[in-house]
Order: C-alpha cells, then sequence, then structure tokens
C-alpha cells in the first residue's frame, strides 16, 4: 500500500511489514497499524510510522545501544504474559522524544516497543519495578 | 479517563474489605485492604488485557504525545 508520510514523503508499505499493536499504543489507542522504516544508511534511528495517520510516526532506537545490560530477557517475558508468542525473533524499540535544540532528545526505556517479527504483533510493553524512566538522557 | 471514542459508563460503588466488582465476564477487582488512606486492590483479567497503574499509563501515553511530534527537520539532525 502507499502512504504519505509528513517526514518521508510518499512510501510504498508491503502488506507484510505492517505491524498490529492490538492495543494500540497508549496515548493513541484507536491506531493499530504501524510499519518500521530506515530513516538513513547506518543511522541508530528508526522511524515507526503509522499506516492510518500519514502525519504520526515515532523516531526509535534500539535500548541496547543506549544500556548494555539492557533487560531483553525481561522484556520477552512479559511480551510472553501478554499472551503473545515470546519465542520468535523480536524487535525491541525504545521510543526517542527529540525536543529540538537546545533540549536533547530522550529515549522512552521504561516502556519499550516490542515486535514479534513472525506474528507481526507489537505491543508496548512496561518494565515495572525497573530504574528506568520515560525520559532517558542519550 | 476513557477517551476511546465511544460512549463509557461511568459507575461508582462501594465496597468492604474482601468484596469485588467484576467488569464483564472475565476482570475481578477485589479489595484486599484498606489502611487509612490507602487500598489494596486485586485485579485478576485475561492476561492479554494490559493492566496499569494510571498515573503510569498517563506518563507514558503523555511522553508518546510528546514524541510523536516528530518534525521532518528534526529527523535530518539525528544520526
Amino acid at each position: 500500500m502507499q502512504i504519505q508520510s509528513e517526514q518521508l514523503g510518499p512510501l510504498e508499505i508491503p502488506e507484510e511489514s505492517v505491524v498490529t499493536f492490538p492495543f494500540g499504543i497508549p496515548g493513541f489507542p484507536a491506531l493499530r497499524k504501524y510499519c518500521l522504516l530506515e530513516v538513513k544508511q547506518g543511522s541508530r534511528f528508526k522511524l515507526l510510522q503509522s499506516v492510518e495517520l500519514p502525519a504520526l510516526a515515532f523516531v526509535v532506537t534500539d535500548p541496547v545501544s543506549l544500556d548494555p545490560d539492557y533487560p531483553m530477557d525481561d522484556v520477552r517475558r512479559i511480551y510472553g504474559e501478554l499472551g503473545l508468542d515470546p519465542a520468535q525473533p523480536l524487535a525491541i524499540a525504545a521510543i526517542v522524544t527529540v525536543p529540538g535544540p537546545p533540549t536533547r532528545p530522550t529515549a522512552n526505556l521504561l516502556a519499550p516497543l516490542v515486535m514479534g517479527l513472525t506474528s507481526r504483533v507489537g505491543v508496548q510493553v512496561v518494565l515495572h519495578d525497573s530504574p528506568y524512566q520515560v525520559r532517558h538522557e542519550m | 479517563m476513557i477517551c476511546s471514542g465511544q460512549e463509557a459508563l461511568l459507575l461508582t460503588f462501594s465496597r468492604k474489605t474482601g468484596q469485588a466488582v467484576r467488569i464483564g465476564e472475565d476482570i475481578l477487582i477485589t479489595v484486599k485492604e484498606i489502611r487509612g488512606r490507602q487500598v489494596r486492590l486485586m485485579i485478576e483479567a485475561p492476561r492479554e488485557v494490559p493492566v496499569f497503574r494510571e498515573e503510569l499509563f498517563q506518563q507514558i501515553a503523555e511522553e508518546n504525545e510528546r514524541a510523536a511530534r516528530v518534525k521532518p527537520d528534526l529527523l535530518e539532525g539525528l544520526e
């Protein structure tokens, strides 16, 4: 399908690359379908683009690049506890807030996005009782 | 506040320790303990139903809303 991304212009999105968030993403409960896109080759940032609302996109990054000890096992366990298949390959992404200069970007390490690469089902999980915050200084 | 775009039902109950409220067939909220100004609740729900402390849900939703305002020129500056 073709969408007109506000950030990246016109895009052709293959159906099989769409990830469905059955609960939506907090703040955006009505929107369920997203697609993870490369912004620039070699960049550590990607764009999670809403398929349903072309004006909506999130900058995301790999949380392990920000904290090598990021608890991927806990993330996988929580994904499984939601009734989703934790045995498949997962893409795990932290949403980055880019307020613009002079304020530095922050990453939400408390509530990462977890996307099953086989099931194409995603959810924003919460690392309860962890030291992480929604605004981790990058 | 529930903002799903659908009409919401608003109910207020009085419950004692040990009493519960059932929501639909399969969500049960039981008052476990009342101590001063604090109440301990037990929530039984299907595991696919996300359960959050409200202030945590709001914090995450607000941060998502801040993060969603991505301007194309700011994207250019990210390496």
